[in-house]
């Protein structure tokens, strides 16, 4: 298996906003075909680092790298990343009131094609192949006419996300607490799309609180995050000794 | 600074002969008495004052009869179309229903005793068709001269209208526009206004709106780009139970200052009133909207909203807005409202993080902010496309 390649790897990185420091040193490297889980209490910087990959302007890198197949992604804009194939699902995605839907996913997915050098496409052949795609995550038509993320309940929003994602068809995924905030039914279908969409040449991270999600996909490696550092990497198991005996075992834990 | 306009300006103004002869005195010997608007009047304390007076610096426009109207599509001014959709009313006609009790003093309002003081370009209408009838007024503008246009519509009993207005304003000019429309029962008017200057043009425009009994009125005004523009808007329920709805977009960028004061009087019972006021302001341009609603006693039952909603694109730009609610009824439903905000820094980085670039991701922001609004303009807006990019379709 050393022929696999390396999708994402975050070197000694410290970063955060100006005046405060969140994320202290992590290191991370992440294979194609690899999924990856990150745990860690509210604050631990979980969210920060997602969003630090994807570009988010309000964070700052002290030191340290990111590199996505091995190129250096700092000086890239948030709109260049997700071109080259990063995506990142929001824990509270965002509704922009008075732009469709479908006309935001066209644009969108017209930028990917783009930077792939594929042809874009006109309104009606994206209707056309977004049907399919639809099917994914079990979303009605008409959710495609309506405002972007605009009245959507929560379930509806965490769906029109992994829809995003499948139509972006991204080389790595981040999906910031997916989960959080699904009744059972959704999140068995954010699940079973997340799945679908994972393929030996991608690979997904997917940050967490609980491994309720991790018990309908099962990672890789499971990597606990404190103080804005991952303080340990494990198997499955990690997940579900977390689970029970809460994060204070790791109070146990140094390094 | 206390003035007047002079006596040489309103005697240089050009004499009418006819009914409307002593309307047209009666203005100039209002404005010959009366200051020009100040700063400590209500209505005027935010207005760019030195601008209004610039108006007067320049000379009348004399031309005659140059507003063109094309009912669905066709020039009926050429034709001189009287038919069972659309007639001309004379001029006696045209006086008695603006005698009739009207909501704005015409003969002490600045704007319109303005316009009524010049009044060169009066058109008079009355529709009749049952089936929807689209009408399009276009206003003539010409460089550095001050251009005057009057339009009265009468809407009969059962009638259904779309109309929309276009004003478009040329460099160093000033246009005073003045529209009044009597709304019958059971009738239908789906109004718009398309304002579009440049950075050197002014406009003064008054909407008089009169609605009888169960009739529904749609007023959607979009405008943007004018050094000054002042839309006055005043809709009468005079027997109440009627609908109203008001839209307006202002979108203002460089030095512009873009102003709506509304006023919508209930006279009766059961009326409602739906009004929402947008705006955009960039660079160090100024927005302001005044919002009246009057609802005296008689008018129980009423249901009113009016909403104010207001981006703010530059540390530069300002916004008034303010909702004067006058209620002396007690069973009524009134509710108002009004937000400044700016451009989301979070809505920016969900666009990019979906590989938008900035640029295409606040324009995408602004498209949808607007669109609600310019979804309503009535009539082909599509011919009208070409004067502003945001009633333009995304991409």
């Amino acid at each position: 298996m050393s022929s696999k390649q390396i999708i994402l790897e975050v070197k000694d990185l410290v970063a955060g906003i100006p005046g405060e420091r969140i994320l202290n040193g992590v290191n991370l490297k992440i294979y194609e075909n690899e999924i990856h889980a990150i745990m860690g209490r509210n604050g631990s910087g979980k969210s920060t680092l997602s969003k630090i990959i994807a570009g988010h302007p309000s964070y700052e890198i002290i030191s340290g790298k990111i590199l996505f197949r091995n190129i250096d992604i700092n000086s890239l804009e948030p709109e260049e990343r997700s071109q080259k194939g990063i995506f990142l699902g929001f824990q509270y995605p965002i509704e922009i009131g008075g732009v469709r839907n479908i006309d935001f996913l066209r644009v969108s997915v017209n930028a990917r094609r783009k930077e792939l050098n594929q042809a874009e496409l006109d309104s009606f052949e994206f209707e056309e192949w977004i049907e399919e795609k639809l099917d994914i995550v079990k979303m009605e038509k008409n959710f495609l006419d309506r405002g972007v993320n605009e009245g959507f309940s929560g379930g509806e929003k965490k769906r029109n996300e992994i829809l995003q994602m499948a139509l972006l068809e991204p080389i790595i995924s981040i999906l910031d607490e997916t989960d959080s905030g699904l009744d059972i039914d959704s999140l068995r279908i954010v699940a079973k799309g997340i799945k679908t969409l994972h393929s030996n040449k991608t690979a997904t991270i997917l940050i967490t609180h609980y491994q309720r999600l991790l018990n309908e996909i099962k990672p890789d490696y499971v990597h606990v995050m404190k103080d804005g550092k991952i303080i340990k990497t494990g198997n499955k198991e990690l997940a579900i000794q977390l689970e029970e005996s809460g994060y204070e075992m790791l109070e146990t834990i140094n390094k | 600074m206390k003035e007047k306009l002079t006596t040489e300006w309103i005697e240089s103004l050009p004499k009418i002969n006819g009914s409307f002869s002593k309307i047209q005195q009666d203005a100039r010997n209002f404005l010959s008495e009366e200051l020009l608007p100040q700063k400590s009047s209500e209505g005027w304390r935010l207005s760019n004052l030195s601008r209004l007076r610039d108006v007067f610096k320049l000379p009348i426009n004399t031309t005659k009869n140059s507003i063109q109207i094309f009912l669905n599509s066709e020039d009926i001014v050429k034709a001189d179309i009287s038919n069972e959709t659309i007639e001309r009313i004379n001029d006696d006609d045209v006086i008695k229903y603006l005698s009739d009790n009207n909501l704005i003093n015409q003969s002490s309002n600045f704007l319109a005793t303005l316009n009524n003081a010049i009044n060169n370009n009066l058109i008079a209408l009355k529709l009749k068709s049952k089936e929807i009838q689209s009408l399009e007024i276009v206003i003539p503008n010409s460089k550095k001269e001050l251009s005057t246009s009057r339009v009265i519509l009468i809407v009969e009993e059962g009638a259904s209208l779309e109309i929309l207005e276009v004003i478009k304003g040329s460099e160093f000019s000033a246009h005073s526009h003045l529209i009044d429309i009597f709304i019958e029962g059971d009738s239908t008017v789906n109004h718009g206004l398309l304002a579009v200057g440049e950075s050197s043009s002014k406009l003064l425009t008054t909407i008089s709106i009169r609605q009888k009994e169960k009739s529904n009125y749609s007023l959607t005004c979009f405008q943007e780009g004018w050094s000054l523009s002042r839309i006055e808007q005043y809709v009468n329920q005079l027997d109440g139970n009627a609908s109203t709805q008001i839209n307006g977009l202002q979108v203002s960028n460089n030095q512009n200052q873009l102003a709506t004061h509304s006023l919508i009087r209930f006279d009766g019972p059961g009326g409602n009133l739906n009004q929402i006021q947008k705006s955009i302001s960039d660079d160090q341009s100024h927005s302001i909207f005044s919002g009246s609603i009057e609802v005296p006693k008689i008018a129980q039952k009423t249901q009113a909203s009016q909403l104010s909603k207001n981006l703010i694109l530059s540390s530069q730009a300002k916004v008034d807005t303010s909702p004067q609610l006058k209620i002396v009824a007690d069973d009524v439903k009134c509710n108002h409202g009004a937000t400044i905000s700016q451009l989301e820094k979070e809505e920016i980085f969900y666009l990019q993080s979906r590989g938008i670039d900035k640029k295409r991701a606040n324009n995408l922001i602004l498209n949808g902010f607007c669109k609600d609004i310019l979804n309503l303009l009535p009539c082909n807006l599509e011919k009208w496309s070409y004067l502003s990019k945001y009633l333009n379709p995304i991409n």
